[in-house]
């Protein structure tokens, strides 16, 4: 039997590969210590800490019945690790995106899961300085108050308002609202932390920025808004009247089109029309491609005709030459026969005179070779004629060849004119639609992009001209702007932005209200992916000095929350973790499809340093900072960007790198957690199912399970109570652990059957997704069950009557 | 040392490979003809530490014998069988039918072993429904 096991184990690893597994793995430590620092059930991150915050936090979801009882029995399992499922918890409650709602106010003097909530939100918005973990009282509450001094009409209740700073993207949107947030009479400015900040920040924008500057500088009269307007709205004309236009095939349209629809989002009018350009630019190289291929074809075939003409043309020379042959020798013997004839005639004339009998002999002799000869000409003749018959076909076919080659010459002459004269008339459209599109480039570089005009188009008009205007670009006031840059509603909103482009994959660093580099290229990122948003109408900079490396920043804040409301905040379609991989998994199997690969090297690599950031990162203390686990947002934010991420990963160029991460992390934790379940499933399967608990030194507790779960126990007489219960325990575990990770094997198993039936290879990326997808199903049919609203993904917390969590 | 952080790219299990596995795995599953309907629980104690091994693995004991051989193996101390007894027994038919046999006085710990015993027969009741829940993911 012992063969049998190890050929069962070999089985599973070779199903699930070992380095696979390691790699997953790696770093998973990390993903439990983050959530349980940032709700304070550990305060370093230690190894040794970790059993501690388990055990904490385990009892405080159970005395809330955040898991169901159906569930597997977490409080079997081992004390140092989570179980996929209550990670998926931990992360969800230290998400920010509404996906878990406070119900119930703690009491004061509790520290249970409900104050660290409310604490870790209040820290994530700098409201406390003290930390997550401690208990409830009045400071928590009052550390709201600032909020209602900034912003108006904020819910009273307390429980509401915690609830709002724990979904950010109701909280921008509801800041949005003028009389709520007052943002059309307030712009956000922050100093340069550095001049390297600024240097060393992405050169194209800095480019875009600086030049931005100079023009708004040089502007001695007002936007003429109105114009700007109308130039913008002829060019947008122009681009969608270009996009509709149909040059091409169909095919080639459609391809076209994708093109340009991959495009619309990128920022500026100018990216478009270069797109554009680079498209009809990479089509009139396809054309001259495809004359070379077309060519090349028909010059192939008259060559291969051509060598089949030689050698039958060799073959009729061949005969030929055998006929001349012949009538050489024909020649030939007429002449002997002549001289013969003649020295016969000779003789009969001697005979005739009366000649001796040997004149005789010889004249016989003569007429001997001339019939001799007759008979050899005859015999070539026949042969000769023998040949000619033969050479007959041969020259059919020499001539059917030179007919078809002549009609081939023809046909390709025709057809390559033909060709040419298309190919002509495409090229000829497409330098139209060059010369087009060069003019509508010319006419987009005309448009003046304004910050100031855009600042004073959603400002409120007084608050403009008196306080911005006046104060401070024509005064060049740099007080008003220290005076701003200090409030702490500023503040505030520095911090808000962050932490939304946070949650939203777009920043991949410390919340510190230090506007870095991090802060600016995860800006960049972001216009990318929404519609209308533009980097220069969002930030500007105000020197000091001549060498601009002193000054301050003016952030458009109403233009960029107006945006942000419109577009990322009024998601119509709730994307999860899941419709994210399907997503995900529908890209590369397409890439798949076309014989290419979607290689791992660039996610590896993306996940190896998500680990690293990952576990230098946790070892640090008070700033919040980090990995955000929620997924709503991200979800939203990856689903739009994902067909870039995927090419991005397929070509290995680092573009777009946090979202890529933000990715890479959601892709491969999923994985991990769901070959975690899966091998669960194939060990119960292949494994020996025999469980042992020692008891003393020499003797053990025995169960062993057989295929039908008929199960036989040895337990020696001595057992203890603690013994008893390890055992009891253990099997209780693995039995109740085991709904989930064999419906997940079943079901996976089903799946490989299938693609096994229609001849499709498996290898292992297609199924660790499949795993994960399945998981991550799994996982949503569960919390359904669950009874939470999953079409909102929201949890709340109810309270039992007897819950009384403290540490 | 940053390379350290980051393993080998670990070696591609073949398409072909797997699709073989699973297929193996696919018809073994399929082709089981196992008695889901009753349960047959037992729970026996005794001396037996000749079976376990204790000094393998650092201290850590290990079973020796597969428990399929367990009972052979229960019978070759030194020619003299070991003394094994019934705790309990315990059968549960597919209509929930239940019948169950348990010793008296196996010894004073009787009642750990009992708890034992029930903690066997709970274990596999959920892992049959669990397996059986499975099947039907499974079998199309």
């Amino acid at each position: 039997m012992p063969n049998a096991v190890t050929e069962a184990e070999t089985l599973i690893s070779e199903i699930i590969p070992a380095t696979e597994v390691d790699k997953l793995e790696h770093g998973r430590e990390a993903e439990i210590l983050q959530p349980l620092l940032d709700l304070g059930y550990i305060k370093k991150a230690k190894k040794a800490n970790l059993a501690n915050g388990i055990r904490l936090f385990r009892k405080d979801y159970l005395s809330l019945n955040l898991i169901p009882e159906f569930a597997p029995k977490f409080l079997f399992l081992p004390a140092t690790d989570l179980e996929g499922e209550e990670l998926n918890l931990l992360h969800t409650l230290t998400a920010l995106d509404g996906d878990f709602t406070l119900d119930i106010l703690p009491q004061k003097g509790e520290i249970n899961l409900c104050s660290r909530i409310l604490h870790y939100r209040l820290s994530i918005h700098q409201l406390i300085s003290f930390g997550v973990e401690k208990e409830f009282s009045s400071e928590s509450l009052e550390a709201m108050t600032p909020l209602h001094v900034w912003i108006k009409n904020l819910p009273s209740a307390p429980l509401d308002l915690i609830n709002l700073l724990g979904n950010i993207p109701a909280l921008i949107q509801f800041i949005n609202i003028d009389k709520n947030g007052g943002l059309n009479e307030r712009i956000v400015a922050f100093k340069y932390q550095k001049e390297e900040a600024v240097s060393r920040f992405n050169v194209d924008i800095s480019d875009d920025l600086n030049q931005e500057i100079e023009e708004d500088e040089q502007e001695e009269e007002e936007d003429n808004e109105s114009d700007m307007l109308l130039l913008e709205n002829e060019v947008d004309d122009h681009i969608d009247e270009l996009q509709k236009e149909t040059i091409f095939d169909r095919k080639e349209d459609e391809a076209l089109k994708k093109d340009t629809r991959k495009n619309r989002k990128k920022r500026s009018r100018l990216i478009k029309v270069q797109a554009m350009i680079d498209v009809v630019l990479a089509k009139m190289n396809k054309i001259s491609d495809e004359i070379n291929i077309e060519s090349d074809l028909l010059s192939k075939e008259i060559n291969k005709l051509k060598k089949i003409q030689t050698t039958v043309s060799k073959e009729a020379n061949r005969l030929t030459r055998i006929i001349q042959n012949f009538d050489k020798q024909i020649d030939q013997l007429e002449k002997s026969k002549k001289g013969l004839k003649k020295k016969e005639r000779q003789l009969k004339r001697k005979i005739r005179r009366g000649a001796p009998q040997d004149e005789i002999d010889r004249r016989r002799q003569e007429i001997k070779k001339i019939k001799n000869a007759n008979r050899e000409i005859e015999n070539l003749v026949i042969k000769k004629s023998t040949i000619n018959v033969q050479l007959i076909p041969v020259d059919e076919d020499l001539r059917i060849i030179e007919n078809r080659l002549n009609s081939f010459e023809k046909q390709m002459t025709k057809l390559i004119e033909e060709r040419e004269q298309r190919i002509n008339e495409k090229q000829k459209k497409l330098v139209a639609l060059l010369k087009r599109l060069n003019n509508l480039k010319d006419k987009v570089d005309k448009i003046k992009f304004s910050f100031r005009g855009r600042l004073k188009k959603v400002l409120n008009e007084e608050f403009y001209l008196k306080e911005v205007q006046e104060g401070i670009f024509q005064n060049r006031n740099r007080n008003k702007l220290k005076t701003i840059s200090e409030e702490d509603y500023n503040n505030f909103l520095i911090r808000l932005i962050q932490i939304f482009q946070w949650t939203n994959g777009f920043y991949y660093g410390k919340l510190d209200n230090k506007v870095g580099n991090r802060t600016f290229s995860s800006l960049d990122d972001m216009v990318t992916y929404s519609k209308g948003l533009r980097l220069k109408f969002i930030l500007s900079r105000l020197s000091e000095n001549q060498s601009g490396t002193k000054g301050y920043w003016i952030l458009n804040i109403k233009y960029l929350f107006k945006k942000l409301s419109d577009n990322l905040l009024n998601v119509k379609a709730d994307f999860t973790t899941k419709d994210l991989l399907e997503h995900y998994e529908k890209q590369v199997l397409k890439i798949e499809s076309k014989g290419k690969k979607v290689g791992n090297e660039i996610t590896d690599r993306c996940y190896g340093e998500i680990v690293e950031e990952n576990q230098s990162d946790i070892q640090e203390d008070g700033t919040i900072r980090r990995i955000y686990y929620g997924i709503k947002n991200i979800a939203t934010t990856l689903f739009d960007a994902l067909n870039d991420l995927i090419s991005i990963i397929k070509s290995g160029i680092e573009k777009l790198i946090y979202l890529l991460k933000n990715l890479i992390k959601i892709v491969y934790k999923e994985i991990r957690e769901g070959v975690r379940k899966f091998k669960d499933g194939m060990i119960f399967l292949f494994g020996k199912r025999q469980f042992a608990t020692p008891v003393g030194i020499d003797s053990a507790i025995i169960t062993k399970f057989d295929f039908d779960f008929d199960a036989i126990t040895f337990a020696p007489p001595q057992v203890s109570k603690k013994e008893m219960k390890i055992h009891t325990e253990t099997l209780l575990r693995f039995s109740n652990n085991l709904n989930f990770s064999l419906v997940l094997t079943g079901k996976i198993l089903k799946w490989a059957l299938k693609l096994i039936d229609i001849g499709t290879p498996i290898g292992w990326a297609k199924l660790s997704l499949r795993i994960a997808i399945q998981y991550k199903r799994m996982i949503i049919e569960w919390l359904v069950k669950l009874g939470k609203d999953l079409t909102r993904h929201v949890i709340s917390i109810k309270y039992k009557k007897n819950s009384k969590g403290t540490t | 040392m940053p390379d350290e952080k980051f393993k080998e790219p670990s070696p591609t299990v073949g398409a072909s490979n797997l699709n073989d596995k699973f297929n193996k795995i696919g018809k073994q599953l399929l082709n089981v003809a196992v008695d889901f309907t009753t349960i047959n629980v037992t729970t026996l104690t005794g001396n037996y530490t000749h079976i376990i091994n204790t000094k393998e693995q650092g201290g850590k004991f290990t079973v020796k014998t597969d428990f399929k051989n367990f009972t052979k193996e229960l019978g070759k101390k030194g020619g003299v069988e070991a003394e094994v007894k019934l705790v309990a027994h315990t059968y549960v038919d597919f209509d929930h039918d239940t019948v169950n046999f348990v010793s008296d006085g196996v010894n004073p710990n009787g009642d750990f072993l009992f708890d034992i015993h029930n903690a066997s027969l709970n274990s596999a009741k959920t892992s049959r429904n669990a397996f059986i829940r499975m099947l039907k993911e499974f079998v199309p």
